[in-house]
């Protein structure tokens, strides 16, 4: 009997101890950076590719790739902030985030670190401090625009339209043919940040000015109800009677599939998108956000999409400076730019695009104003911040029968209620 | 011997315990606890005063209850009387000896992942790819309803399982004297089968209260952390995970989001305190 309980006992012990040993760490190699990011779909190339490059050159430091889905990695990095448990190399959003934790200390400045002369201060600012400091190392940009299938633009003879007159007269002949849907873009709620960033950050930059119009919100010179910026909302919302049907429950991925499978003449999408999209073979071409006057310039946004940066908690911060700096090489950016098509280093080396399609999205910078979005600094900095708003109100307008003036009204009336230079005197 | 029982006893019910009271207990205490603080500092209220007097933050909480409210009440008005019929048909012999293959079928839908089901629903009703016209989860007046007999849909298996086992467990004698008596089909059902199943239709209505207020799985893996059309999915539990976790641009604030759950215990508290106060009570099981 006594043996019995005895035994009992240490079974329930060792239960209860087995898990925990288990979880304990096992040995490591000499140097492990781990690099947080958000962008799982580039797992492949990061593990067969980048990689096994560094790891070849430097002997002794063990990379692992630790992504975290997009829509969950700001908080699930920020917890992992807090505990101290992120990884050594922080890929950095721009703006928003990471302007947090250039605040809270948890990013170390990179100032001195070698290879950064080959960035202009104008591409590092996104991750730097309110002085120029940079704290990522700035790694990619991309770009919105339409994809149009070219097979059947030839079958209704009609050519990549440059106005907005020309834009929507295309569109108009899609529609009357009957066969394809003319637009195809996102309007499922749970997608709309693709409403604001390759909708009204497509179209807008041309209406506000680009960047001058930005600063304007910015400072309160200029209300989100003046005639320019509803006038960017009226673009998008010109949208509306050529969307595919039940708008409101396509989301981003029945967007892409309507274009792929020639259901779809013309796909509001990003640059990022260009191996999904347009994989060789396939006859499709790009073009940029249209301009209302037949010979103005047109505004090509450039966003920038991820830096990296080093966690200030780590215990390798020399090995992840050293990886930063190769982050800042010509071989760095060249394999980056072709291994991940559409997103474009941010370097000044001549870089060469083997991707056709890549190529071609960059070209919508030529001859055109480059323009950072709005909204992605101070005004994303406060609650209910601009981002998660603008997305809410150009989903409703896109779906439901509100009117260009009232979006806008409603974004001014979300910003009078916090935005200091915004706030009604 | 009763101490040796006794020991015993606390011996064996020890490990559920301790689980229970680090995993339910402690957190629970946790988080109210933390709710009073905001950036490691003391607050006091001001985090609750905060969710219930700020423009935006009360607005939304007020919306989430309503729409958890909608949830429940079109989740026990379907799910009950759907499981009661379907439970009554397989007791009453008429499907023979179809009544493993039914109790099977109906049950498989609650062990699918939640994921798997939003994601075949949507396909369904999908206007591009499935099978209805009308943007059912496009728009703001059936969004949340389609949520929720999806929900429905996949659940029905539960409420279901308790009402056949109790429907079975009445004694067959009872039954028999009432058809010697010359009683209907129909007055049998009602007059004695519902009675006697009263209080486990009682805990089904508060289970689904229960799971209804903590739902946040499937409009979470159809809509996300902000689920639309313009917030009129958003249930108290993806108001919480927003405001703890964070959503897109949004960052998290765990101290407010820790308020956001206190206030939700309390709201289900109150709700099952007040049911079994009121209705369970009476719900006595019949004397045979």
């Amino acid at each position: 009997m006594k043996i019995k309980k005895a035994s009992l006992v240490f079974v329930m012990i060792i239960s209860l101890i087995i898990p925990s040993s288990l979880l304990a760490t096992s040995a490591m190699a000499a140097t492990t950076l781990t690099i947080e990011s958000w962008r799982a779909d580039d797992s492949v190339f990061w593990k067969e590719t980048l990689i096994p490059m560094y790891e070849k050159a430097n002997p002794g430091v063990k990379i692992v790739w630790a992504p975290t889905p997009s829509n969950e990695y700001d908080s699930a990095l920020s917890l992992r902030i807090k505990g101290k448990t992120a990884g050594d190399v922080i890929m950095c959003r721009p703006y928003g985030l990471t302007k947090t934790l250039i605040k809270n200390k948890n990013l170390i400045p990179l100032t001195g670190l070698p290879g950064l002369s080959n960035f202009t201060t104008q591409s590092m600012q996104s991750w730097a401090n309110a002085s120029s400091v940079p704290y990522c190392v700035p790694s990619a940009s991309v770009g919105a625009g339409f994809y149009y299938n070219k097979d059947i633009f030839k079958e209704l003879k009609l050519t990549a339209p440059k106005t907005q007159a020309e834009f929507i007269a295309v569109l108009e002949a899609i529609k009357k043919n009957g066969k394809y849907t003319p637009l195809a873009a996102a309007g499922a709620s749970a997608d709309s940040w693709a409403l604001d960033q390759m909708g009204l950050e497509l179209v807008g930059p041309y209406y506000w000015k680009g960047d001058a119009g930005g600063k304007a919100l910015d400072d309160g010179m200029r209300k989100a109800t003046d005639s320019e910026y509803v006038a960017a909302f009226s673009a998008l919302a010109s949208w509306k009677p050529y969307l595919p049907k039940a708008f409101s429950t396509i989301n981003y991925t029945d967007a892409e599939q309507l274009f792929i499978l020639g259901r779809a003449a013309i796909l509001v999408e990003g640059s990022w998108s260009v191996k999904e999209i347009a994989p060789p073979g396939k006859n499709v071409g790009v073009f940029g956000a249209p301009v209302a006057k037949a010979g103005d310039k047109p505004y090509v946004q450039v966003l920038a999409d991820h830096g990296f940066g080093v966690n200030a908690s780590s215990p390798n911060q020399a090995a992840a400076k050293k990886l930063l700096t190769w982050f800042t090489t010509k071989e760095f950016a060249q394999a980056y730019a072709n291994g991940l098509p559409g997103f474009f280093p941010l370097s000044k080396d001549k870089i060469s695009i083997d991707n056709k399609m890549a190529q071609a999205w960059l070209n919508l910078r030529d001859g055109a104003v480059v323009t950072a979005p709005i909204g992605m600094d101070k005004m994303n900095t406060g609650t209910p911040n601009f981002f998660s708003v603008i997305n809410n109100i150009l989903n409703v307008m896109m779906t439901t029968k509100m009117t260009p003036q009232q979006a806008a009204a409603d974004l001014q009336k979300s910003l009078e209620t916090w935005y200091p230079p915004q706030k009604k005197k | 011997m009763t101490r040796k029982r006794h020991r015993q006893l606390v011996l064996f019910t020890f490990p559920a315990l301790a689980f229970f009271l680090i995993f339910a207990v402690f957190p629970l205490i946790g988080t109210i606890y933390i709710s009073f603080f905001q950036e490691n500092v003391f607050v006091g209220l001001k985090n609750f005063n905060f969710l219930f007097t700020d423009e935006n933050a009360s607005k939304r909480l007020f919306f989430a209850f309503l729409h958890n409210c909608e949830f429940f009440l079109i989740a026990a008005s379907v799910q009950l009387p759907l499981a009661l019929c379907m439970a009554a048909l397989l007791t009453s012999g008429r499907v023979r000896r179809m009544t493993g293959f039914y109790r099977t079928l109906l049950f498989i839908p609650s062990t699918l992942s939640v994921v798997i089901v939003g994601f075949i629903w949507r396909l369904i009703i999908s206007p591009l790819w499935g099978i209805v016209e009308y943007p059912l989860l496009g728009e703001k007046a059936t969004a949340l309803p389609t949520i929720t007999l999806m929900s429905v849909w996949q659940y029905l298996g539960i409420p279901l399982v308790f009402l056949y086992s109790a429907l079975l467990s009445i004694p067959s004698n009872i039954i028999e004297a009432a058809r010697v008596d010359g009683a209907s089909d129909f007055r049998i059902f009602f007059g004695i089968k519902i009675p006697l199943i009263a209080p486990q239709i009682g805990i089904i209505t508060i289970l689904t209260f229960i799971w209804t207020f903590n739902g946040f799985d499937i409009i979470y893996a159809l809509n996300g952390g902000m689920p639309g059309p313009d917030y009129s999915t958003d249930v108290l539990g993806t108001l919480f995970y927003r405001t703890f976790f964070g959503w897109g641009a949004d960052q998290g604030n765990q101290n407010l989001g820790a308020a956001t759950a206190t206030v939700i215990f309390f709201i289900i508290l109150l709700g099952t305190a007040a049911y079994f106060a009121t209705v369970q009570r009476r719900l006595k099981v019949s004397q045979l």
